[in-house]
């Protein structure tokens, strides 16, 4: 499955409409204009005025009553012609549709999508020429056999007959829809075997739609760098992209407004990876899959700081930034402020920028994001202008730089402790799984608020610091100047395992016996003033804390406080755990899964996308009747359609340019000379700027033509979804049908009334 | 307008239909054989009828007829040729898309528009076991895949009864791809007891491809001489005649040879080689070829019979043993009948097993010298088998000359060599300077580079 969810800006579309309207109502209105003056000379403006005022009117005197009789009229007159001898194709088709299914694949979970796609296909391809056919000849055959003539001579405006139309008819292909759409459902729950509809014990329903909530997502490279992509493997499909087995590459997802109202008090994960060897492998991973490791991770620093080593010449800082090493950052810093000076070709041009850009865009905001460090952010974005001032062409630049440079590290060597503390770095690995690959649904982990995890030095240190200190302020730490007798018993309570609570105990009874600390007034401090934090740090670096339980330290982190950070974003990284191993994966591959809806959500979606694409086709085609006959409006309406279904995309792409290839003229001409598009056609100059000229024209043509032509595949994405399994989300599919349902209906109603106006009715 | 009424144009009409029924009763009538292939035609229908007998074009001649099929090309009136095409592009999408559902479904549908096209059966059988198989990451799935690609071919043959060489694809993809690919230690388990527990439960194998429950390389030897016997009826088109009519005797060749890298090396396997000398020599070396300039050969043939068919091809008895040997040779007809002779031989198998349990003594790590209760130096486990192997590999080279030069002898005699050499290094004991197989050593020294790969890879993989 390939499908990309991108949310539907309904701003950004209000406003491209309002623009596409407005310049289409001004060249109607001028060919409008025109036309009066060519049919009735001088007066044309006062004919064109007039007409309009009455148009005017017409529209803002419309009465649903009437909308709804003539509406009524058409649905009979539907009936009348038979449209509904389409369900005797249907049935047909159901009856004989298991005999080109069911034994399609052994397996039945692949054959829940094959007859999910089979109904919805059939109830579309069936309605849809219904619906042209239908659309194009009610108002040629009415003014055909004048049956329209007695309609206007009642006090019905042309404008609600144009709407009773397209009324009618929608209601007439919405109501087979809905019947179809009901005998295809049961159809569906018939065909599809037991071990997948969750009627057996123990099988999994994949008739059902879940929820995703999809984030967004990088890749850190090999070396721990970001990067928008991944490795590429050679698949000539470029959505995936891989990350490499055993080593710092990772694939990053950011998910934003995690909380637990709305995720409740488990996080529940899904993703489909796709797995690629370079080697056979062991036979565990032959039979059972590769590994893949999931990290919930909770790093300011890192938000902070991944990309500031983006550059060669500034990575070892950016290494002691990341894993909190501030004082070992502002030495480095210091060192390469002198060098800037002495050897700047060590800082090459192309390094400055980037250190630049990193601090423009994610070290600055970040910190002042933070918000406890002014100081050090105003340093950073010193620095960073700095090096935006380095060129390529000059050295000046380098003594701003060194300058700040080396300002930026006396800023560090102040703040270290305090940046410490504050910039956390929480990393949760969780249990390791092995990658389902291409069964959907397989990998599915539920994993709980509280999350056990066994603790990395700074962790460790992290959580000694919070429950030592916390006993200290309780006065729970020093029973006059020694350490409490209940010390054990309290660390303990805090979760500590009792052989390493005892092992603290003997520690902290070393360190005050080395007077590292002092007890004064019932509470133990740091003897040179420092932090517990910077205090159980090198204790732990040191190896002093090693655990005594094989367990290791058995941290406990919260999946909302600890690792989602204050603005809600929840920051999850995928391993592979395989050497000379990938895995491949895409933005939709993974997902936090909320509760699944029932079949019946997703199935009345798909539904509803149907029948806006059908009403759609009514409108247009209702509105090309109101200009032409019967047979030009069905082969007009049948053009856009299938412009619009299949070709829309790729007039976009020829567009963007996306899509290789020259212009119409210029294809022609090279086809003629035998040359291809990479030489290009043999021609003048001059000719080559005419050629180009009139290509231009044509692609703004084109141009014009991708706006006016409804992307009909928006509509068909709903099947898409509920296909694989997924409940049809509404800002990426429902909502972007309906915007482009009613976009079209507004103009279409505006032009059909119009045209149906001021034509000549016994024209036929 | 004419003058004729309502009634007489309907009664022109009709003289009309009544006319044009006489020529299409006539070219048209079906005939007996369409209903039941193989009968006589009790009714000799129409003339287009009778041709189609003649010519074996009938519909049910071919093979077994898809009523779904029938119904789909009617429905598409004259549109299956298009339709099939733009399947043809989608099952490509859907394959580059890896939407595996839809590809196979895709596939299905053009069969059902192209039933008798057996180029496609051919390609998409081949597709799915081999290309499809191998982008699923788990062994179970590419299993799958492959069996998807192989009942695909299945099928194809019962629409394509004439369709000889998609008979010997089935054979062939049944013994290859199960019995030599990268999985194959997990394929051929899977061959008996297929991995999808819910489908085939108690350990059985999936009865469409393997209704006995049989090894695949017999059940491969079963499709080929299915094949062999299609080909006396419609001649396999594409293949050197005399290599295609291999397939049932190198299937049982391959059978023993799996087997005994199984570790099975009992009367049974002895059993497996002798069927396989029986049927290269005297069912395959008795099959009756035709060579160059369409003289007729056998493979398998004694001085009187040389004779007796250069007569019968009217060449001369120097033309006659030309033909032969240079197809004896092309097929390397002796060397794999020596093979199967020197295999079913107990010394050979006694060479191998003791090789075989060399391995596995050195897998499980029985490499240590021991003192016995007198305080002898006693060699391990691994080195007794190891030595005892390449002594009995080395009779059986003089046993067998013609066969030394055999690669799998080789490399299994210098593996030996090998294994025996790391021994004696891990007890800190020179490698004596003479030992068996030394001349071969010597000579096939440029051989230790792939050897040493060899034992790399069965000591990092595990040897079993």
């Amino acid at each position: 499955m390939d499908f990309n969810p991108t949310a539907f800006d309904v701003e950004a579309g209000l406003k491209s409409w309002l623009a596409l309207v407005g310049i289409l109502a001004g060249v109607a209105l001028a060919i409008g204009l025109l036309g009066s003056f060519l049919s009735a000379g001088a007066g044309g403006a006062v004919v064109f005025a007039s007409g309009l005022t009455s148009y005017v009117k017409e529209l803002l005197s419309v009465s649903p009553r009437r909308i709804f009789a003539l509406a009524s009229l058409t649905v009979k007159e539907a009936i009348r012609r038979k449209a509904l001898l389409v369900f005797v194709v249907f049935a047909i088709l159901l009856m004989f549709g298991g005999w080109f299914l069911t034994d399609s694949n052994d397996r039945a979970d692949l054959q829940v999508s094959v007859h999910i796609t089979f109904m919805l296909t059939i109830i579309s391809w069936l309605i849809l020429p219904i619906a042209i056919f239908l659309s194009c000849w009610g108002i040629p055959e009415d003014i055909r056999i004048r049956s329209l003539h007695t309609v206007v001579t009642k006090p019905a405006r042309r404008v609600e007959v144009v709407i009773g139309r397209m009324l009618g008819f929608s209601a007439m292909a919405i109501s087979i829809l809905l019947l179809m759409g009901i005998v295809g459902y049961v159809w569906i729950q018939r065909q599809i075997p037991d071990q997948v509809t969750g009627a057996n014990a123990n099988t999994r329903n994949l008739l059902t739609c879940r929820v995703p909530v999809y984030g967004t997502m990088f890749f850190l490279d090999r070396q721990g760098l970001p990067k928008t992509s991944g490795l590429n493997v050679g698949d000539p499909w470029m959505y995936r992209s891989f990350v490499e087995g055993n080593s710092r590459s990772r694939a990053v997802w950011l998910f934003t407004d995690v909380a637990p109202d709305k995720l409740g008090d488990s996080l529940r994960v899904e993703s489909r990876f796709e797995a690629f060897r370079t080697v056979k492998g062991s036979d565990e991973s032959m039979t059972q899959g590769l590994e893949a490791q999931y990290t919930l991770v909770n790093n300011a620093r890192e938000d902070a700081f991944s990309s500031f080593g983006v550059g060669a010449g500034f990575r070892e800082a950016a290494e002691s930034l990341r894993s909190g090493n501030f004082e070992n950052a502002a030495a480095l810093l210091n060192s390469a402020a002198e060098r800037m000076l002495t050897s700047p070709s060590d800082f090459p041009y192309v390094d400055c920028q980037q250190v630049a850009i990193a601090c423009e865009l994610q070290v600055v905001p970040t910190l002042r994001k933070v918000g406890d460090f002014p100081a050090v952010a105003d340093a950073f974005e010193a620095f960073g202008k700095a090096a935006q001032q380095v060129t390529a062409d000059s050295s000046d630049g380098y003594s701003g730089l060194s300058t700040a440079c080396a300002t930026l590290a006396t800023v560090l060597e102040e703040n270290a402790a305090e940046l410490f503390q504050k910039m956390p770095k929480i990393e949760v690995p969780l249990e390791p799984f092995r990658v389902a690959e291409f069964h959907e649904g397989d990998d599915y982990h539920e994993y709980p608020r509280k999350l056990t995890y066994a603790g990395d030095y700074e962790a460790t240190a992290r959580f000694l610091a919070k429950v030592v200190s916390g006993l200290n302020d309780q006065g729970k730490l020093l029973d006059g100047s020694d350490l409490a007798a209940t010390l054990v018993d309290d660390l303990a309570a805090a979760g500590i395992a009792e052989v390493n609570a005892e092992l603290v105990e003997q520690v902290l009874q070393e360190e005050i016996k080395a007077e590292h600390l002092t007890a004064e007034d019932g509470r133990l401090t740091v003897a040179d003033g420092g932090r517990w934090l910077t205090f159980f740090n090198n204790l732990v670096r040191e190896e002093r804390l090693i655990s005594q339980d094989p367990a290791g330290w058995m941290l406990e982190a919260d999946l909302f406080d600890d690792l989602v950070t204050s603005d809600g974003v929840l920051r999850l990284e995928v391993a592979c755990l395989d050497d000379q191993m990938y895995l491949g994966m895409a933005r939709p591959d993974l997902f936090i899964r909320l509760k699944d809806n029932m079949f019946l959500t997703g199935y009345s979606k798909a539904l509803l996308n149907i029948g806006l694409m059908l009403s759609l086709v009514i409108v247009l085609g209702v509105t090309a009747s109101c200009v032409v006959k019967g047979p030009v409006s069905f082969f007009f309406t049948l053009t856009i359609f299938v412009i619009g279904q299949f070709f829309h995309e790729f007039m976009l792409k020829l567009l963007s340019g996306e899509e290789e290839g020259a212009g119409m003229v210029e294809s022609a001409m090279m086809m003629f000379q035998h040359r291809n598009p990479s030489v290009g056609a043999d021609i003048s100059e001059g000719k080559r700027q005419v050629m180009e000229a009139v290509d231009n024209s044509f692609l703004g043509m084109l141009n014009a033509a991708s706006n006016i032509i409804p992307d009909f595949s928006t509509f068909s994405s709903a099947a898409a979804y509920i296909e694989n399994g997924f409940d049809v989300p509404w800002s990426s599919s429902v909502l972007p049908a309906i915007a482009t349902y009613v976009g079209f209906l507004v103009p279409c109603v505006l032009i059909g009334a119009a045209c149906l106006k001021f034509r000549e009715l016994e024209a036929k | 307008m004419n003058d004729l009424t309502s009634r007489q144009r309907k009664l022109v009409y009709a003289g009309g239909i009544l006319m044009l029924l006489i020529p299409i009763v006539y070219l048209g009538a079906p005939t007996s054989e369409d209903v039941v292939p193989g009968v006589q035609a009790d009714v000799p229908g129409g003339k287009l009828a009778q041709m189609r007998v003649k010519y074996d074009l009938g519909e049910s001649k071919l093979g077994e007829i898809d009523p779904s099929s029938a119904a789909m090309s009617l429905v598409l009136l004259g549109l299956r040729g298009p339709a099939a095409s733009v399947l043809h592009l989608k099952a490509l999408d859907f394959q580059e898309k890896k939407n595996w559902a839809k590809l196979k479904t895709t596939v299905d549908s053009i069969i059902k528009l192209q039933p008798h096209y057996v180029e496609i059966w051919k390609f998409q059988g081949w597709n799915l076991a081999f290309n499809v198989s191998r982008e699923w990451d788990r062994g179970a799935d590419r299993f799958y895949w492959v069996k998807e690609g192989i009942k695909f071919l299945q099928l194809g043959t019962t629409r394509n009864q004439t369709a000889t060489n998609l008979f010997h694809n089935v054979g062939d993809f049944m013994g290859r791809k199960f019995g030599n690919s990268d999985e194959k230690k997990f394929f051929r388990q899977w061959f008996l007891d297929d991995p999808d527990d819910e489908r085939f439960p108690n350990g059985t194998a999936d009865p469409e491809i393997n209704p006995d429950g049989i090894d695949n390389y017999l059940v491969a030897y079963d499709w080929f001489t299915k094949t062999n016997a299609k080909d006396l009826l419609y001649r396999i088109k594409k293949m050197t005649h005399v290599i295609a009519r291999q397939g049932p005797a190198r299937a049982l060749y391959d059978y023993a040879t799996a087997r005994q890298n199984e570790g099975f090396f009992g009367e049974e396997n002895r059993a497996a080689w002798s069927n396989a000398y029986d049927e290269w020599t005297d069912k395959y070396g008795n099959d009756i070829f035709l060579g160059l300039n369409d003289v007729k050969y056998k493979l398998n043939c004694s001085q009187e019979e040389l004779v007796a068919l250069a007569e019968e091809n009217g060449v001369t008895l120097e033309q006659q043993a030309k033909v032969w040997e240079q197809n004896v040779k092309m097929v390397n007809y002796r060397f794999w009948q020596n093979l199967a002779d020197c295999e079913r031989d107990e010394e050979t198998v006694a060479a191998h097993k003791a090789i075989y349990d060399g391995k596995v003594a050195y897998s499980l790590a029985e490499t240590s010298d021991s003192q016995d209760a007198e305080g002898n130096l006693q060699p391990s486990k691994a080195e007794q088998l190891f030595t005892k192997g390449i002594e009995l590999m080395e009779q059986l080279m003089e046993k067998y000359p013609q066969l030394a030069d055999h690669d799998a002898y080789i490399e299994e005699a210098l593996l030996a060599v090998y294994y025996l050499q790391k021994i004696h290094q891990y007890n800190g004991r020179e490698f004596p300077s003479e030992f068996p197989l030394k001349s071969l050593a010597t000579r096939e020294a440029g051989r230790m580079f792939e050897v040493e790969r060899q034992f790399l890879i069965e000591n990092r993989r595990g040897f079993k």
